[in-house]
C-alpha cells in the first residue's frame, strides 16, 4: 500500500493525489506537538458526539440540597450553585462550543475566500468596492455588534454565531486577496488565461487551490480565538441562554463562588483553555506542513 | 612553486536530506596561488557549496570533513566563530550574483562601503569615507559622489556589481570568490565588470575563484579551470588548453553549447554516464 | 518569402506604459514554418513585443495579423488555439498544485477538443516525456522536464504559431541543447512558426533563420543567420553585442 502511494510514476490522478496526501500526513505526524493538538480537537469532537453517553447525569437537573459540592466520586467535577453536575455540563457544553466553531468556520471560510479572490483577480473598481465593504465590516467591534443583535433578537447561540462570523470574515477576504494578488501575474496564471480560460475557471481551478492552505491554517488558528470570544459572549450573557450548558456562561455563574468553590468557574475555564490551545497547536502543525515555503 | 594560497585535500560535505544524507561534495582536492581559477559546473555540481565551505558559511547541519583545508597558513577546519570573522570579509571576500539581493536595500551605498571598511579596520568616519571614495574610483565609477549617496535601487545592475566589488575589496583580502558575478548582467556590461575584477585582482596580487556555469566565459577570463560534476572535480586544466580537454563530461559541455559562427543542424546532447560520479 | 505564406505580420507596434515608451515602431514578418528571433538586452522591449502580441501588454499597431487574421483588437478563443506561448521560468510557468495530466487536459477542456486521453499521451511522447510522467506534480520534475511540460501544454491544441520567451535561459547548458533540439524538431515536423526572444545571440543564431536586434524599444537592425554567423553587422550596437557575446576580451587599460 505504501509503495503504491509513494510510486514514482502514479498511473491515475487518484493515486497521485492520495500519494501527496499521504506525504502531507506523514510530515504532519512527525511533529509530536501537532499530534497533541489533533488529539485535543478529536477529544472535543468525541465529547460532543457522545455527550449523552459520556455525561453521568442530566446537565439540567437541579438539586438544591447538593449545591457547591467539591469533586468526588459521585460528581467528578463537583456541582455548581444549583446542584447541577459540572462534569455533565462541561461535556454538554462541548456541543455548544463545537457548534459555534463549525458554523463560524463554515460561514467565514468560503465567504472570505470568495470575496478575496474575486477582489484580487478582478482588480479595478470591483476590488475597490469589495475592499471598502470589507473595511466596513472590519470596523465593527464584535461585542458591540453582539449586543446589538441580542437587543434585536433574543440572546441565543445563533446570534452569537452571526455576530462572530460577521466580524471575522474580513480577515479572510484580505488574506485571500493578498494571495491572489501575489499569484495574479505569475506565468502559470497568464498561461492558462492565454489558453482562453474564463475567469471563473481560473478562480476556481487555479487560484483557489493556492489560497486554500493559508485559509485553512488561518481558520484553525482562529478557532482558538473564536472559542474565547464565544466564551466571552456567554460570560456576558449574550450567548446561549440559561439553562443551556455553555462554558462561558458557566464561568459567569461560578464567578461569585470563586474563592470557596473554585471548581465551578475553573473547570469550564480549563476546558476553554485546553481546547483553545489544542486548535492553536493544530493550526501551527498544519502551517508547518502546508506552508509552501518549506516544500 | 610558492606555497599555495589555498589548499584543499579530500574535502567532503554531507547534508541531511529528506531522504537520507546527501553527499554534496566528494573528495575534492585542489590548490591555488595568486591566480584566477574558474570553477565550472551545472546546477547540482557543488560549485557554490564548495565556495561556502571555504568561507565556513554552510548551515550547522552540514558535515564538513577534509584532510586539509588551509588558507594562507590558517587551518580552516578548526576556526572558531570569532576567528572566522577575522578571515571572512577580511582575508577572503565574496562577490555574489545579483546586487539587488546582496546589497542592503535600506542603506545608502556609501554607508555600506564605509561599514565594510570599519568592520575590519579601526578608522574614523573621515578616513572610512575617503577610502570608500578611493574604492569607488578604483572600480571605475564615473560619478562617485552620486553613487555614494544613492540607494541600491537607484543604481543600475552593472553599477551595483561594481559597488559590491568595492565593498568586498576594501579590506584588501588575499582571496576573492566571485560567484556568478556577471550572470545577472547584460552581456555588454559583463566585459566591463570583468575588466574591473581583472584589474583589481592583478593590482593587489590576489587569488580569484570565479564560479560560473559558462564554460566559454571562464576559459577566456581565467588562468585555470576546474570542472565539477555532481560534487566531484572531473577535470582540471589550463584555460588555454580547454579545447584539448579529456573528460567526456567536459567535451560534452563544450560540444552542446551553441556558438556564434558555428552552424550545426542539431546541437550535441550530453549523455550522462554513471561512471562520472565515481 | 511569399506574402500568402506570412504567418505573423506586425507593423508599427507601439507599447506605452503611461509615459514610458517600452516599444517603439516595431515591424516584422514571419513566414510559415520559419523561426524569427528578437534579440536584445534587458529593457530592450523584446519580451514586451511578445506580450503585446498575446494581449498582455497595452499595444497599439497599424497591423497585427496571425495567418492573415487581424488580432489587433480582440483575441478570442480561436486565437488562443492558434497562438501559444512558452515562458522563461520553468519553475513558474506551470501550476504548482496540478499534476501534468491536468495541466495538459485543461486546454483541451477549454476548447472542447475530444479524445483527450490519446492526445495527452501523444503530446507527452512528442516532447520526450513518457507516460510515466503523466501524473507527476511539478515539484517532482526537473527544470528541463518542466519546460517540456510547458511546451507540451503549448502544443496540445495544435497551434500554428509559438511565441517563445527565453525558453532556455533558466536551464543548464546540457538541458538547453535538448530543449532547443526538441523545439527545432517540432517546428520542422509540424510546420510551426516561431517568434523567439532571447538575450543570447548564439542561441538565436542556432534556432532562427532571421532575427531583429532590439535596443531601447526599437529594432536596430534585421539580419539573417548567415550574416550573424559571419559577423556582418551594419549597426554599431549590433557589432558591440556580437563582440560581447564572444567571451572576455581584455581591453588594454587606457591609463
Amino acid at each position: 500500500m505504501k509503495s503504491w502511494l509513494l510510486a514514482d510514476s502514479p498511473s491515475s490522478r487518484l493515486q497521485a493525489n492520495l500519494g501527496q496526501l499521504y506525504l502531507l500526513l506523514r510530515s504532519f505526524f512527525r511533529s509530536p506537538l501537532a499530534v497533541i493538538g489533533l488529539c485535543i480537537v478529536c477529544l472535543l469532537l468525541l465529547c460532543a458526539a457522545f455527550a449523552p453517553w459520556l455525561a453521568t447525569q442530566d446537565p439540567y437537573q437541579q438539586a438544591l440540597t447538593q449545591r457547591l459540592l467539591p469533586p468526588s466520586a459521585d460528581h467528578w467535577f463537583g456541582t455548581d450553585h444549583l446542584g447541577r453536575d459540572i462534569w455533565s455540563r462541561v461535556i454538554h457544553g462541548s456541543r455548544t462550543t463545537l457548534l459555534i466553531i463549525v458554523m463560524v468556520a463554515a460561514i467565514v471560510g468560503p465567504l472570505g475566500l470568495a470575496i478575496g479572490i474575486v477582489a484580487g483577480y478582478a482588480g479595478g473598481w470591483v476590488d475597490r468596492v469589495l475592499m471598502r465593504i470589507t473595511d466596513i465590516f472590519l470596523a465593527f467591534p464584535r461585542l458591540v455588534l453582539a449586543l446589538a443583535f441580542t437587543a434585536v433578537l433574543r440572546p441565543s447561540v445563533e446570534s452569537a454565531i452571526i455576530a462572530i462570523a460577521v466580524t471575522s470574515w474580513p480577515a479572510y477576504a484580505r488574506l485571500a486577496r493578498a494571495e491572489t494578488l501575489m499569484y495574479r501575474s505569475s506565468d502559470f496564471i497568464q498561461a492558462i488565461e492565454l489558453q482562453g480560460a474564463s475567469p471563473l475557471r481560473v478562480l476556481v481551478g487555479h487560484i483557489t487551490p493556492l489560497c486554500l492552505s493559508s485559509v485553512i491554517v488561518r481558520l484553525t488558528l482562529d478557532m482558538a480565538g473564536v472559542i474565547l470570544i464565544a466564551a466571552g459572549l456567554g460570560f456576558l450573557g449574550l450567548g446561549a441562554p440559561p439553562p443551556q450548558a455553555e462554558w462561558g456562561a458557566m464561568i459567569a455563574d461560578g464567578r461569585n463562588y470563586l474563592l470557596d468553590s473554585w471548581w465551578v468557574a475553573t473547570i469550564p475555564g480549563l476546558a476553554i483553555c485546553i481546547v483553545s490551545l489544542g486548535f492553536n497547536i493544530l493550526g501551527d502543525g498544519m502551517r508547518d506542513v502546508l506552508d509552501p515555503k518549506s516544500r | 612553486m610558492h606555497k599555495p594560497l589555498l589548499s584543499l585535500r579530500n574535502l567532503n560535505v554531507t547534508f541531511e536530506g529528506p531522504r537520507g544524507p546527501v553527499h554534496a561534495i566528494r573528495d575534492v582536492s585542489w590548490s591555488m596561488g595568486a591566480e584566477k581559477v574558474g570553477i565550472v559546473g551545472e546546477s547540482g555540481s557543488g560549485k557554490t557549496i564548495s565556495s561556502r565551505a571555504i568561507l565556513g558559511l554552510l548551515p550547522a547541519s552540514a558535515q564538513v570533513a577534509a584532510d586539509q583545508m588551509e588558507f594562507d597558513g590558517v587551518d580552516l577546519r578548526t576556526l572558531t566563530g570569532s576567528q572566522w570573522r577575522e578571515v571572512r570579509g577580511r582575508r577572503i571576500s565574496m562577490v555574489m550574483q545579483d546586487p539587488r539581493y546582496s546589497l542592503n536595500p535600506v542603506m545608502t551605498v556609501g554607508a555600506q562601503i564605509m561599514e565594510a571598511y570599519q568592520t575590519h579596520h579601526r578608522a574614523s568616519r573621515q578616513e572610512a569615507r575617503a577610502r570608500s571614495f578611493e574604492m569607488l574610483e578604483a572600480v571605475r565609477i564615473k560619478d562617485p559622489e552620486r553613487v555614494f549617496g544613492a540607494y541600491p535601487h537607484e543604481i543600475s545592475g552593472g553599477m551595483g556589481q561594481r559597488v559590491m566589488i568595492a565593498m568586498m575589496l576594501i579590506p584588501e583580502p588575499r582571496l576573492l570568490i566571485a560567484d556568478e558575478p556577471t550572470s545577472a548582467l547584460d552581456v555588454t556590461v559583463q566585459n566591463k565588470i570583468l575588466e574591473v575584477i581583472d584589474d583589481m585582482v592583478s593590482r593587489h596580487r590576489m587569488g580569484l575563484i570565479f564560479i560560473s556555469h559558462d564554460l566559454d566565459l571562464v576559459s577566456t577570463f581565467c588562468d585555470r579551470i576546474l570542472i565539477m560534476y555532481r560534487g566531484r572535480i572531473v577535470e582540471e586544466c589550463r584555460a588555454d588548453r580547454l579545447h584539448a580537454a579529456e573528460h567526456p563530461y567536459t567535451r560534452g559541455l563544450l560540444a552542446c553549447a551553441p556558438r556564434l559562427g558555428e552552424r550545426r543542424e542539431r546541437l550535441a546532447v550530453l549523455d550522462r554516464q554513471e561512471a562520472w560520479e565515481r | 518569402m511569399n506574402n500568402t505564406d506570412t504567418m505573423v505580420d506586425v507593423a508599427n507596434l507601439d507599447v506605452r506604459y503611461g509615459a514610458f515608451h517600452a516599444v517603439q515602431d516595431v515591424s516584422f514578418r514571419v513566414g510559415r514554418g520559419e523561426s524569427f528571433g528578437l534579440v536584445g538586452e534587458s529593457g530592450s522591449g523584446k519580451s514586451t513585443v511578445l506580450r503585446a502580441m498575446m494581449g498582455l501588454a497595452p499595444g497599439d499597431a497599424a497591423r497585427m495579423e496571425i495567418g492573415g487574421v487581424s488580432i489587433a483588437h480582440s483575441r478570442d478563443k480561436a486565437f488562443c488555439r492558434r497562438v501559444q506561448m512558452v515562458f522563461q521560468d520553468p519553475y513558474g510557468s506551470i501550476h504548482p498544485r496540478h499534476p501534468v495530466d491536468r495541466i495538459l487536459a485543461e486546454p483541451l477542456g477549454i476548447h472542447k477538443i475530444p479524445d483527450a486521453e490519446n492526445r495527452i499521451l501523444r503530446t507527452l511522447k512528442d516532447v520526450g516525456l513518457g507516460p510515466a510522467f503523466r501524473f507527476r506534480f511539478p515539484h517532482q520534475l526537473s527544470g528541463g522536464q518542466r519546460q517540456r511540460v510547458a511546451i507540451a501544454r503549448a502544443l496540445i491544441t495544435e497551434p500554428e504559431v509559438l511565441l517563445l520567451d527565453e525558453p532556455t535561459s533558466a536551464l543548464d547548458v546540457s538541458v538547453q541543447s535538448e530543449i532547443l533540439n526538441l523545439l527545432d524538431g517540432l517546428r520542422r515536423e509540424r510546420g510551426l512558426s516561431y517568434v523567439m526572444v532571447s538575450h543570447n545571440l548564439a542561441v538565436v543564431a542556432h534556432m532562427c533563420s532571421r532575427l531583429a536586434v532590439m535596443n531601447r524599444g526599437r529594432i536596430v537592425e534585421e539580419m539573417t543567420r548567415e550574416d550573424l554567423n559571419a559577423g556582418k553587422a551594419g549597426e554599431p550596437y549590433t557589432r558591440e553585442l556580437i563582440a560581447a557575446s564572444k567571451g572576455y576580451r581584455p581591453v588594454k587599460a587606457a591609463a
